[in-house]
């Protein structure tokens, strides 16, 4: 018998002799059983909270803000401990004072010009400042007024005005 | 009676009840598809159950051009192959000496419809030795062979239905068939020519 003709007769065959298994006609319980499951589906979904669009939308919505406040929240710092060490050791400080000495008058006397220094380092020079950086300051004005006193004796005291600016 | 999407459409519409009509329809060919695949009768109908249940969850799915049967028959090979993967066997297959269904033990040859009262003796007892080694051959068969042949052959469902039912290309549902086809020729050939011979 050929593939074709074998074909033919199975179908021929199995048309005239179903496969019909141990199951001869629909079986009530079969169906009964079936929606009973259904049937009980059905109840528990009507008990359970109905989700409607407005509902799903609020807590969208309050999750979006959720999500947003914890990135924000966990965002990257500003380095404060670098400011704040920075700030400590007077680097700010010293920046006002070269400041300060820069808008004195140079052709000022040395002694109006110390003491005008020293009122405006005192008067400016913001709270919280280090007594460091303030004796930075000082010594630095110290250091020159040496070094005029040594230029006066010398007479080139003209030569090295470039000091004072 | 109403057509299938017409049912499709009443359920979707809450009416749950008119779901027992298509149940009451598609039963014995999904026990039959079922049994067909897994052998044993307790299982078949279990899983029978299971693909009403989830095709009654999925009807929103279905779509209305599709045939309701074909639908409903790919989520039963699906339950069966997820049956034998989570059991992690092979299906019990036809073998009458394993007695799949001790209930039906005086007339084991009842897989086929072969009872006919107007036949001669001689080709009543020729169709119930057909039936009888074509039940053994089917269980020769791998899985694949064997839900194809029996998609196409015994349901009669059309080749690009089968293979949709399959879930593979129309080539490899004819693959498929072919080889089922092959074997069984061989594995029953002998008797047929037996009945040609004389």
């Amino acid at each position: 018998m050929t593939g074709s003709h074998w074909e033919r007769w199975l179908k021929d065959w199995l048309k005239a002799h179903p496969l019909k298994g141990p199951y001869t006609k629909p079986d009530p319980l079969f169906t009964h059983e079936v929606m009973e499951r259904i049937r009980s589906e059905a109840r528990q979904s009507h008990l359970k909270p109905r989700w409607s669009f407005f509902p799903k939308l609020a807590y969208a919505l309050a999750g979006t803000v959720a999500i947003f406040t914890i990135v924000w929240w966990l965002r990257p710092q500003p380095p404060i401990g670098k400011i704040v060490d920075e700030i400590e050791q007077g680097a700010q400080t010293i920046w006002d004072l070269e400041r300060i000495w820069a808008e004195l008058e140079p052709d000022l006397d040395f002694t109006q010009t110390w003491q005008e220094y020293d009122r405006l380092v005192l008067t400016e020079v913001p709270e919280g400042v280090p007594s460091g950086s303030k004796q930075r300051g000082f010594d630095r004005m110290e250091r020159l007024k040496d070094k005029k006193e040594s230029l006066s004796s010398s007479g080139d005291f003209l030569e090295s005005e470039g000091d004072w600016a | 009676m109403d057509d299938d999407p017409s049912i499709v459409e009443a359920v979707l519409n809450g009416d749950t009840e008119r779901y027992g009509d298509l149940v009451n329809r598609y039963q014995l060919a999904v026990l039959r598809l079922a049994f067909g695949m897994v052998g044993n009768m307790e299982d078949a109908r279990d899983i029978a159950q299971e693909a009403f249940f989830k095709a009654y969850r999925a009807l929103s799915s279905f779509r209305k051009e599709a045939r309701f049967s074909s639908w409903l028959y790919r989520i039963v090979v699906n339950e069966c192959r997820d049956f034998l993967r989570r059991k992690s066997r092979q299906p019990y297959g036809f073998s009458l000496s394993a007695d799949p269904f001790p209930n039906q033990r005086d007339d084991p040859l009842n897989w086929f419809d072969v009872a006919d009262p107007a036949q001669n003796p001689r080709q009543a007892a020729f169709d119930r030795e057909v039936a009888k080694r074509l039940a053994n051959a089917l269980e020769q068969l791998s899985l694949k062979q064997r839900t194809a042949f029996l998609i196409h052959y015994v349901h009669g469902v059309s080749l690009e239905e089968t293979a949709r039912i399959l879930g593979c290309r129309l080539g490899t549902a004819k693959a498929h068939l072919a080889r089922a086809l092959e074997r069984l020729r061989i594995l029953l050939g002998p008797l047929l020519y037996e009945e040609e011979a004389p």
